[in-house]
């Protein structure tokens, strides 16, 4: 695309050596999701062992049953998912809604609600226990609801949709309104359907955060119902790092041999496996739709 | 505003306007609500720090002690240790998050195979969606004692037993900066890229034509094009240099390396929900994100004064 001129032979050496590094590069990023597939993959006990590094030893699906058969993992998996689904077409919703009103500058409350908005943008929120605080205050410790509640209305979504809408032009919804539509009825019927980009852009980057959050669960909850799949993963590899602190003849004699003292190497790379399948599979679209997402945001600064 | 004036008619004017706009009322005033609560009610809770907080009294029936738990984190005697390994975790991160995008923007443009420029890049982007739980769990395993780093090293005979590479003091600062540099640096690409994109190719005929060859064009012409850019990334990650460590020392820290894996966001969480000391823990938010505020603002200033770029 780009008009190569002036091609001496040095840049050609030049090109052929980014070329290696780029290739080397892109291996490093490859790999360690192909070195996790292959343990995942592997009978667990064959696992510890060692020395698997890209395909499995001896092939098996043993962790796969063991996740889907163990009723915490597989009830994990559902508050991930229901977080990630709800959580998301929440913040989509309402996020976009707050933007239509920043289109609206004849709008009585324009002026106040952009104070507020940027005042909340640069200051708004706080530390750890003034938030930790607030959600025990609204009773949102310790429920499902943490998860969502405080992430229905994201500011810089609200920014993301509001450029957008902006970049559509008005007789759309100048035209409707003088058919009798009201703005609700612009909003739902005439600016959502021409804004789906947007929306997939946001939503997939909503969904996304969702699913991969884990720290909530760590800060605002304690019931053990209300973990989520990558909790899970997380305490499973703190526990297993713990583990490694021991010696491993000292913690045979402490334990008398008992083999189920760590979660096997293998299940918890099919849990990473699990949580990252979701992510490969939206991922062409996330590719797709968020180059022009963080366009709009190289423009905020 | 009209040529008669006349007050009754203007107030009906905003009457109907009223009317009229029922709707986005209807919108703005739970969005408001929400905001207030949710993005200014942790403000009201930074007053913790300022009074001996008691859960069942409420902040204003807790005892005021004005400054005192500031004064408590300057005595701290950990505090130092803190300070460093904050300061060491985030400069590290701070320069190789800058750094490696841009060097990996630079080399990606200098290809000339799309297919190859597209794959780079398609591999290059997984890793910042992925979470860093994942991420830990991978590099805790691949730089393991039965991981294949340690197999290679063992069959090349460099090492004879297992090297235990997370309990190594000495190199858990690096390690971390690393697993945050493959998981972010092609993400952070996507920015230069798109500047350079748009980098009128004029000025690279002109160059071509003036023999310059490809290094000295990345010099002489990518390199100032895309100053901007960098100047105001350095700026906006700058705010992060006290905090935005949880994650890799959380994570990755062991018993073994919590000496040097220690920052003032795992404190935070240690000192605030692990231990219940909620105005303390607080009083130490405060501190940080006023200093993270107060260093945006004094990089801006900097920048400023030495080059033309700022952002605001």
């Amino acid at each position: 695309m780009k008009p190569r001129i002036g091609t001496k032979p040095g840049d050609r050496i030049f090109e052929g050596i980014i070329v290696a590094v780029l290739a080397v590069v892109g291996i490093s990023m490859l790999y360690p999701f192909l070195y996790v597939l292959a343990v995942s993959l592997n009978d667990p006990a064959d696992t510890e062992l060692g020395g698997i590094w890209l395909y499995p030893r001896v092939f098996s699906l043993e962790s796969y049953r063991l996740i889907f058969r163990e009723g915490e993992l597989f009830a994990a998996t559902l508050v991930s998912v229901a977080r990630t689904v709800a959580g998301t077409c929440l913040t989509v919703l309402f996020s976009s809604l707050f933007a239509f009103l920043f289109t609206r500058s004849d709008f009585v409350l324009y002026k106040p609600m952009k104070a507020i908005f940027f005042f909340a943008m640069f200051f708004g929120g706080g530390g750890l226990i003034p938030t930790y605080m607030l959600y025990l205050n609204l009773g949102l410790y310790n429920t499902f609801f943490v998860y969502i509640v405080p992430f229905v209305i994201n500011l810089w979504y609200v920014v993301l949709f509001r450029t957008y809408f902006m970049s559509i032009p008005g007789d759309l919804s100048e035209a409707a309104r003088v058919d009798g539509a009201n703005d609700l009825q612009v909003f739902f019927r005439i600016l959502i359907p021409v804004s789906k980009p947007i929306y997939a852009t946001v939503g997939l980057y909503a969904a996304v955060t969702q699913w991969n959050s884990w720290r909530d669960t760590l800060y605002y909850t304690t019931d053990t119902r209300l973990r989520t799949l990558q909790y899970i993963c997380m305490e499973m590899i703190k526990k297993a790092e713990g583990e490694k602190m021991i010696d491993r003849a000292a913690m045979f004699e402490i334990f008398h041999g008992d083999a189920a003292l760590t979660d096997p190497l293998s299940l918890r790379m099919a849990i990473t496996v699990i949580t990252v399948v979701p992510i490969v599979c939206v991922y062409p679209f996330l590719q797709k739709y968020f180059m022009k997402g963080i366009m709009v945001g190289s423009m905020k600064g | 505003m009209g040529k008669h004036w006349q007050p009754r008619a203007n107030t009906g004017a905003l009457r109907r306007k009223l009317i009229n706009q029922k709707y986005l009322f209807l919108i703005a005033v739970p969005c408001l609500i929400y905001i207030i609560i949710f993005f200014y009610g942790p403000l009201y809770g930074w007053l913790m720090a300022f009074f001996k907080y008691k859960p069942s009294k409420g902040i204003w029936g807790s005892e005021y002690v004005g400054l005192y738990y500031f004064k408590q984190f300057f005595t701290d005697p950990d505090l130092g240790k803190i300070v460093r390994n904050t300061l060491a975790m985030s400069s590290l991160n701070l320069i190789a998050i800058n750094l490696f995008p841009l060097m990996l923007a630079l080399m990606i443009n200098e290809v000339s195979s799309r297919i190859f420029k597209r794959t780079i890049q398609t591999l290059t982007y997984l890793p910042h969606f992925v979470s860093f739980v994942v991420v830990s769990n991978i590099f805790l395993e691949l730089l393991g004692t039965n991981g294949p780093v340690n197999e290679l090293l063992r069959n090349m005979g460099v090492v004879e037993t297992a090297y235990k590479f997370w309990q190594q003091p000495s190199l858990f600062w690096l390690l971390a900066t690393f697993v945050r540099v493959w998981k972010e640096v092609g993400w952070g690409a996507i920015i230069y890229l798109a500047t350079l994109a748009g980098i009128d190719q004029v000025q690279y005929e002109a160059a071509a034509i003036d023999g310059c060859g490809r290094i000295r064009r990345i010099f002489y012409i990518t390199l100032p094009n895309l100053l901007p850019t960098v100047m105001i990334l350095w700026i906006t990650n700058m705010s992060g240099l006290f905090s935005a460590s949880f994650d890799a020392s959380y994570m990755l820290g062991n018993a073994t390396t919590a000496n040097v894996a220690e920052v003032i966001e795992t404190y935070i969480y240690k000192m605030g929900l692990s231990m219940g000391m909620y105005s303390y823990s607080t009083a130490v938010s405060l501190i940080q994100t006023v200093l993270g505020f107060a260093l945006v603002w004094l990089t801006n200033k900097l920048a400023q004064k030495t080059t033309d770029y700022s952002l605001w």
